[in-house]
């Protein structure tokens, strides 16, 4: 027996509307996950500063680098909230408006999905001690105790960044993708059921994965993977991780040492300033050390690309559809300024190798329709990872006369002076970077959700998703996002004007 | 280790996937609904409270109800955890249900998160606007947080509904699958959902206002006995206690009355309870008296739920034995109709309403307004155990009788091995792994929110 009239309806869907409903639930997914970003981009990124803030207050007996990570722990509790909160949200949206992606590839996803239920338990409780213990208990052991925040939020990221770019790299998939789309390499040893995997990608193309719904198609199709571990040995996975982890602590740092610098320009209580200048400087720092190491891990993050996703390179870099050259990008991959790389039509002509010759036609043409745009994102992206290497440079001038001259000559304002200025640049400059990175992602992977395999209008829900809708779900996203900046907003601030009673303390 | 694993979690008729996905999803589960269950009692509960002690002008009712409102508070901080787990468990375990809720059920899940949506800000707001906003826009506030709460499982419980019997929905079950659009205006009319719906609301009133008073109930007597070692608690009157000389030397207070006695004349008229109030009355900012009030309030509200809650409970047994013939035959331990029987579990779970009962009725009478005693130990202790274990069972008990299906009607189902993750092999070192790290982890977060919020180290 047969889902009947759920799968009447979702082949009326398919060829009528499920194009319309995907594009129509999109911008509410992207903005929902825009807004998670943000406040994870603090969870993630604030916990080695305020480590390294107390590790600098218990070793140099310093109370304001305590004072300051205490106060910025705060932000890091507000944030972990509204983490929480909008991560249902997204969570909710996933299962709601694309609940194919889980009928799917829920195999793919098992391990990521239950390594960050369990990093999530261990950040919560992590958290909870953390807020409840300062000055309670020895200031090392409080130290440990945020380690265990710092490492349950980078693993809940790094398996939640697995999951994404196995969409993006289907790894263990062995040569299934090659034979669909020509230009990716083998993807990793196979270690899934490439006739299921082929069953199942044909079916969605045809009937939308609903099929897999009625317990008797799924289950003859067998397994589909054999080994749930290859999920994590993604090279994606890997260089995704750590540059999403060190844009995160980039843009929480600076966004920390804007707030402080904005404390330190409006004046207020004169004996806070050095405060205010000295926290300022320490987060600066930790931003700039990691703008160093990231110039270097986008450099990888790149090359990762080019090996696995081709399309979405030549979109962003924007080379001609007949090919063409790119000096800078072919010195830095081939050693050589004149390497020709291919264009949309060299892509277009390998359908005669593929097996699904439509799937190679619809990827350049939905490439080729996105360049201008991923051309503009990158370059945002790459502009603006400059001028934050730029600071990262002035950064030392604290410490090296010669770049205080340079900051001096070329800004007219000693070190100190430009980080100040420079931090409320910095914070914006980095979210731009932030932002276009992972739209480039996301669009540069159009029309699959799993590159190769499964379409996005495939997996999206059979109910119709009107205007309506759309505009209430963004508003609600849109007024969370305003409620966590409030928060964000108001709890620091009280604790830096009024003291420490306004803290937020877990009380028993 | 593996092998003695794998006896414990290997079940005839499951296959490891389905058993895993089933001890794994039932736990967070369990924990989920009881505490939302306290969530839910609350949120009504809290804004009641403080309306009606702003009305009476009441500061005692008001500072309940702040006291009330950090049970929602830390109750609400876990059930979300365990929410994910829950959510989490489909997705890994049972992708096939999921989508089959997320598809057919769309529109309550939107209705129950909308519910969520509501409750979350207006928690927050409700605990930061306290004194800082007007009295009525604060009530105003926790009204919305009560509705939110109210509307969560207005939402879910239709899936609870939906998988006791989707025929009720217009929709057809076989072996394989649901066939069919699910036709929800018939909601309100499905003797499923609407008796599920109210046993729902009430046992989240019954459950939070009993298990406060018992731990109300529990904390006066534990002082009494701490600053008066030689008192049993066996059920003296306080007033004889004092009347023998026996009033222990921290609470002399000189002989007057406290304050907050003669002010306030809820707490009572007897000379009892004048006497009373000079045995155990306010000392070191604690206050016994206010706090049996306290005790009584919350027995008025417990009785008042529990007999609502217990008429759904009988009428949800006999709509089982219509509507849900297999749940039912498994309760009742009819093996001809279901493959397991549930009976002793069914025993366990009526002998714990039961205490109940008789630890509520025991509570009152001698909290009651003239007869005032100190609370007896342990029939606050019993109240307390009985009015949090019940809830668990009884939904255990509810979710456990459709084994071996996950979704019954009339008497066949699909298989919970049918609708478990099958595209994976889930052996048993991987699910001996993923049970330890879930067990670690529970372990951590239940030992920091233990010494956090319970022993306040």
């Amino acid at each position: 027996m047969k889902l009947h009239v759920p799968l009447l309806l979702f082949h009326y869907f398919l060829s009528v509307s499920n194009l319309q409903n995907a594009n129509a639930a999109e911008p509410m997914t992207a903005l929902g996950i825009y807004v998670h970003a943000f406040f994870l981009v603090l969870v993630l990124g604030l916990a080695p500063l305020i480590l390294l803030l107390e590790v600098l207050g218990i070793r140099k007996k310093d109370k304001q680098y305590s004072h300051g990570a205490k106060i910025i722990s705060q932000v890091w509790a507000v944030s972990f909230a509204f983490g929480a909160a909008t991560g249902t949200f997204v969570e909710f949206g996933l299962y709601l408006v694309w609940p194919g992606t889980i009928l799917a590839i829920s195999s793919f996803w098992f391990l990521p999905f239950l390594g960050d239920l369990f990093a999530f338990m261990i950040e919560v409780a992590f958290l909870v001690a953390y807020l409840h213990f300062w000055d309670k208990i020895n200031p090392w052991l409080h130290w440990v105790l945020g380690w265990g925040i710092m490492i349950g939020s980078i693993l809940s990221g790094v398996v939640i960044l697995d999951a994404n770019s196995w969409l993006q790299t289907p790894w263990g998939t062995g040569t299934l993708v090659h034979q669909i789309l020509p230009w990716v390499p083998t993807l990793g040893p196979n270690y899934v059921n490439q006739t299921a995997i082929a069953t199942l990608s044909q079916t969605a193309a045809n009937t939308g994965v609903l099929n897999l719904a009625n317990t008797s198609s799924a289950n003859s199709l067998g397994f589909l993977l054999y080994n749930p571990l290859i999920v994590i040995f993604n090279p994606n996975g890997f260089v995704t991780s750590a540059h999403t982890v060190l844009a995160a602590i980039i843009v929480a740092c600076f966004e920390t040492s804007a707030v402080f610098s904005y404390s330190y320009l409006k004046g207020g209580n004169i004996s806070q300033r050095p405060f205010y200048l000295k926290i300022m400087k320490a987060s600066y720092g930790m931003a700039a050390v990691s703008m160093f190491a990231q110039a270097f891990v986008g450099d990888q993050m790149a090359r990762i690309v080019y090996a696995f996703q081709k399309l979405q390179f030549v979109a962003f870099e924007g080379i001609a559809a007949k090919g063409g050259v790119d000096p800078p990008v072919g010195l830095l991959l081939y050693g050589n300024l004149s390497h020709l790389f291919h264009g949309f039509d060299y892509f277009a002509s390998t359908a005669s190798q593929s097996t699904h010759p439509s799937a190679v036609t619809q990827s350049v043409a939905y490439a080729q329709q996105a360049e201008p745009l991923l051309h503009a994102l990158y370059y945002t992206m790459v502009f603006s990872g400059a001028v934050l290497l730029i600071f990262g440079i002035a950064y030392f001038g604290l410490y090296s006369k010669k770049i205080d001259r340079l900051v001096r000559f070329v800004t007219r304002l000693p070190t100190e002076k430009f980080l100040v200025y420079s931090s409320f640049v910095a914070p914006l400059v980095g979210l731009a970077a932030g932002g276009s990175g992972w739209a480039i992602r996301e669009i540069g992977r159009h029309p699959w959700t799993v590159y190769g395999l499964i379409q996005f209008s495939q997996v999206v829900t059979p109910s119709v998703i009107s205007l309506q809708f759309t505009v209430l779900i963004m508003a609600l996203e849109l007024s969370l996002f305003a409620g966590g900046l409030v928060a964000l907003y108001f709890i620091p601030t009280r604790a830096l004007e009024k003291g420490e009673e306004k803290l937020i303390v877990i009380r028993g | 280790m593996m092998l003695l694993f794998s006896g414990l979690l290997s079940v005839p008729g499951f296959t490891p996937v389905a058993w895993l996905g089933f001890v794994l999803l039932g736990f967070g589960l369990l924990i989920h609904i009881t505490l939302v269950n306290v969530v839910l009692g609350m949120s009504v509960i809290v804004p009641i409270t403080e309306y009606i002690g702003y009305r009476r002008k009441d500061k005692d009712l008001e500072n309940l109800a702040r006291r009330l409102f950090r049970y929602l508070a830390l109750s609400d901080l876990i059930a979300g955890v365990f929410g994910t787990w829950i959510a989490v468990m489909l997705a890994a375990f049972w992708p096939k249900l999921l989508y089959i809720f997320s598809t057919i059920l769309l529109a309550p899940i939107i209705l129950a998160l909308v519910g969520i949506f509501m409750a979350i800000p207006a928690i927050a707001i409700y605990w930061y606007g306290w004194n800082r906003v007007s009295k009525k826009a604060h009530l105003a506030i926790g009204g919305v947080m009560a509705i939110g709460g109210l509307l969560v499982p207005a939402g879910f419980r239709v899936l609870f509904a939906f998988i006791n019997n989707p025929s009720l929905f217009d929709v057809t079950l076989n072996a394989n699958s649901v066939s069919g659009s699910p036709n929800l205006f018939l909601l309100f009319k499905n003797p499923l959902y609407v008796t599920l719906l109210f046993h729902s609301w009430f046992g989240g009133l019954t459950m939070s206002s009993l298990f406060a008073a018992g731990a109300f109930g529990w904390i006066i007597s534990g002082k009494f006995r701490k600053s008066n070692p030689q008192s049993k608690l066996d059920g003296q009157f306080a007033y004889q206690r004092s009347v023998l000389g026996l009033i222990p030397s921290t609470w002399e207070k000189g002989g007057e009355l406290p304050n907050q006695v003669s002010k306030n004349q809820n707490v009572g008229e007897g000379q009892n309870e004048k006497v009373l109030g000079v045995a155990v009355g306010e000392t070191n900012g604690w206050d016994a008296v206010r706090e049996l009030k306290f005790v009584r309030y919350l027995l008025k509200i417990g009785l008042a739920s529990l007999s609502v809650q217990s008429a759904t409970g009988v009428i949800y047994f006999f709509v089982l034995q219509r509507f849900s013939p297999y749940i039912y035959a498994a309760i009742t331990g009819n093996t001809s109709i279901a493959a397991y029987s549930f009976s002793p579990l069914f025993a366990v779970f009526l002998s714990f309403v039961a205490l109940i009962w008789v630890s509520t009725i025991a509570l009152y009478l001698k909290a009651g307004r003239r007869n005032f005693r100190t609370p007896s130990r342990w029939a606050s202790f019993l109240l307390m155990l009985s009015s949090v274990a019940a809830l668990p069972l009884g939904e255990a008990l509810n979710d456990a009788s459709r084994t071996p299906y996950m979704i019954v009607s009339g008497s066949i189902g699909i298989a919970a091995n049918n609708l478990a993750n099958s595209t994976i092999p889930i052996t048993w070192p991987v699910a001996v792994i993923a049970v330890l790290v879930g067990i670690f982890t529970v372990a951590v977060l239940l030992s920091t929110l233990y010494l956090v919020f319970v022993r306040r180290k």
